[in-house]
């Protein structure tokens, strides 16, 4: 049986009805992953994935089980599992074994969904290309000499490389829609405050939100649904009753596709658009043209402010960065330096030899921009100009349901080709960082790809909370265009 | 370049972050190549904006302050050191370790 290319229901229908164990398919992804070791997806798989697969067989898969039970993915590895390593792919943390459950973590083991390993990311999740790794970088598998996209890179590429059926990032300022969108796969920036925190390993948290990576717009929404929602251990998270979005794509929708034609999509003016390349603003056409064919209408919105938001995000993120990373310091875990003549050098030098270059250039700039003379012209001026971009996003979903742009101004670029240059890759995020800011929701899809063959990604952007329109919107998009979805990155295709 | 080196030494010891004397060139260089590109928000007037100080869209609902019990010899596990649950570290006093 072809397993590559089913989806969550589809595979969830086969259990049910013993044509698979999941032992079978557990262990046919753990048979990938070692065949694949090269693209360097995972950081850790976990041995005992097999046998905890053997146990839920032996359990049996009844049909009023959750539709995840017996159906393996992966998570970022700065995301904290019970009794597993963590290593935010740092040398700091290389050793580091979770004393606790995510809540994330504990609601997929709840729904029975089989974890396989850890993916691979830019240390700390700060990157845009996953090569700034402890553990060396990940390879795209679309092109191996191009980059997953960052900082969810590992995660990525588990499921474009088809090993993995489905799996979590970060989203601090792009992270997990910039990797989806150069392996070609659909994926969630939720509304801050949809999913929890609690477990995973803060980077920025007024901007950190977990979302979730798949093939199709199906899985993406179960994968939501398991682990969006209110939850007592993170604050931050919203109060708002939360319904299945699988269940309303896959019942409620049908009837009503008629009046949801009849929304109109935002498009930005085409001045902010500029940077991006002819490939990417062609699909972006594209995608335009298939939304008008289906009945979408589209109105012009303006960003005025969004010129301003890389400076801002990399303000603010490098700021709260700095903060949050200076609990490792060599005293309770994590890396100690061995030389150290007082307590002062113990810290330097332990942050100094654990942390990468990335990490270490963010700490000194958010350590800048909060510092006392620099604080009110950098971090508290970023925070002005933050209200302002929200209130650009307010402005213009006042004429629009959602709106259309690309994720990234480019496809995959070639390894190394950004790393000297740190504000050039900075740029790379140039179209993700501003919904962060603004707290907003953000759906990346497949628009199919390049000359080369390297896939292309658009984003749709809705109102706080209203993840709803944006999933129904790209489902749409998906029954017009199902070429665009369910792919297998080729490199990896032709390996298997 | 000197006065660069000395903004990468004066963060340094800020953020109780070694950099080595052969990185500080490329550190430097970088800093200012960013700095420089913040310096677009020079142009924003944002007289009477109130600064948006978090991610949060809707009032926050606290759990109950209750005490829920905790097993520390987990977490305790991931220590360098430790002594009856409690983390043991490098002596500071007189700079003499054990």
């Amino acid at each position: 049986m072809e397993i590559l290319g089913l989806s969550i229901p589809e595979l969830a229908r086969l259990l049910r009805d013993k044509k698979i164990s999941s032992q079978e398919l557990v262990s046919f992804y753990v048979d990938r992953i070692k065949k694949h070791k090269k693209l360097n997806a995972y950081i850790t798989v976990l041995e005992d994935a097999v046998e905890i697969a053997r146990e839920i067989d032996e359990k049996g898969i009844k049909n009023d089980d959750y539709i995840l039970r017996g159906i393996p993915y992966s998570l970022k590895d700065n995301m904290l599992v019970d009794g597993v390593r963590t290593t935010c792919a740092s040398k700091i943390l290389e050793n580091y074994i979770a004393s606790y459950d995510s809540t994330i973590a504990k609601r997929l083991k709840d729904s029975g969904a089989v974890l396989l390993g850890k993916t691979n990311l830019d240390e700390f999740a700060m990157g845009s290309s996953s090569e700034n790794s402890h553990f060396g970088p990940v390879h795209n598998p679309w092109n191996e000499a191009c980059v997953a996209g960052g900082s969810s890179g590992g995660s990525a590429v588990s499921v474009s490389a088809g090993l993995a059926q489905f799996s979590y990032g970060t989203d601090t300022g792009g992270s997990v829609r910039l990797p989806a969108s150069f392996n070609g796969l659909a994926c969630l920036k939720p509304t801050y405050g949809r999913v929890s925190r609690y477990g995973i390993v803060a980077f920025a948290s007024s901007l950190d939100q977990v979302g979730p990576m798949a093939r199709n717009v199906e899985d993406l929404a179960i994968a939501y649904d398991v682990v969006s929602g209110h939850d007592t251990m993170d604050s931050t998270t919203s109060i708002k009753n939360k319904e299945s979005l699988y269940e309303y794509l896959v019942k409620e929708i049908k009837d009503k596709e008629n009046n949801f034609t009849k929304r109109t999509i935002g498009i930005p003016k085409e001045s902010l658009m500029k940077g991006a390349s002819k490939d990417v603003l062609s699909s972006l056409e594209e995608s335009k043209k298939l939304l008008s064919k289906m009945g979408f209408n589209f109105v012009e919105v303006d960003f005025p402010n969004l010129q301003y938001a890389l400076a801002v995000y990399y303000i603010i993120v490098t700021g709260e960065a700095s903060s949050n990373l200076s609990r490792y310091d060599g005293i309770r875990y994590g890396y100690r330096a061995k030389d150290y003549p007082d307590l002062k050098h113990l810290y330097s030098s332990s942050r100094g030899e654990g942390f990468g270059d990335e990490v270490r250039r963010r700490i000194m700039l958010g350590t800048f921009v909060l510092s006392a003379g620099y604080y009110d012209a950098y971090f508290s001026k970023a925070a002005k100009v933050r209200t302002l971009i929200k209130q650009d996003f307010e402005k213009a979903f006042e004429k629009c349901d959602s709106i259309l742009m690309p994720v990234s101004p480019s496809v995959a670029f070639k390894m190394g080709e950004k790393t000297k240059d740190p504000l050039e890759m900075y740029l790379s995020d140039i179209f993700t960082v501003s919904v962060n800011l603004a707290a907003v929701p953000s759906l990346g899809f497949p628009s199919g790809t390049d000359k080369e063959g390297l896939p292309i990604g658009m984003q749709l952007i809705g109102k706080h909370f209203d993840e709803k329109t944006l999933f129904s919107t790209a489902w749409m998009i998906q029954k017009q265009k199902p070429e665009w979805f369910n792919n297998i990155a080729t490199t990896a295709k032709e390996k298997r | 370049m000197k006065k660069d080196n000395e903004l990468v030494d004066k963060i340094g010891e800020l953020a109780r972050l070694n950099i080595e004397d052969k990185e500080k060139p490329m550190f430097s260089e970088h800093l200012k190549e960013i700095l420089d590109y913040m310096e677009v928000l020079n142009n924003v007037n944002v007289q009477n904006v109130e600064p948006m100080s978090h991610g949060c869209v809707e009032v926050r609902e606290l759990r109950p302050d209750v005490v829920v019990p905790f097993d520390p010899t987990k977490i305790m596990t991931v220590a360098h050191k430790s002594n009856n649950n409690y983390f043991e570290v490098p002596n500071i006093i007189d700079g003499d370790e054990e």
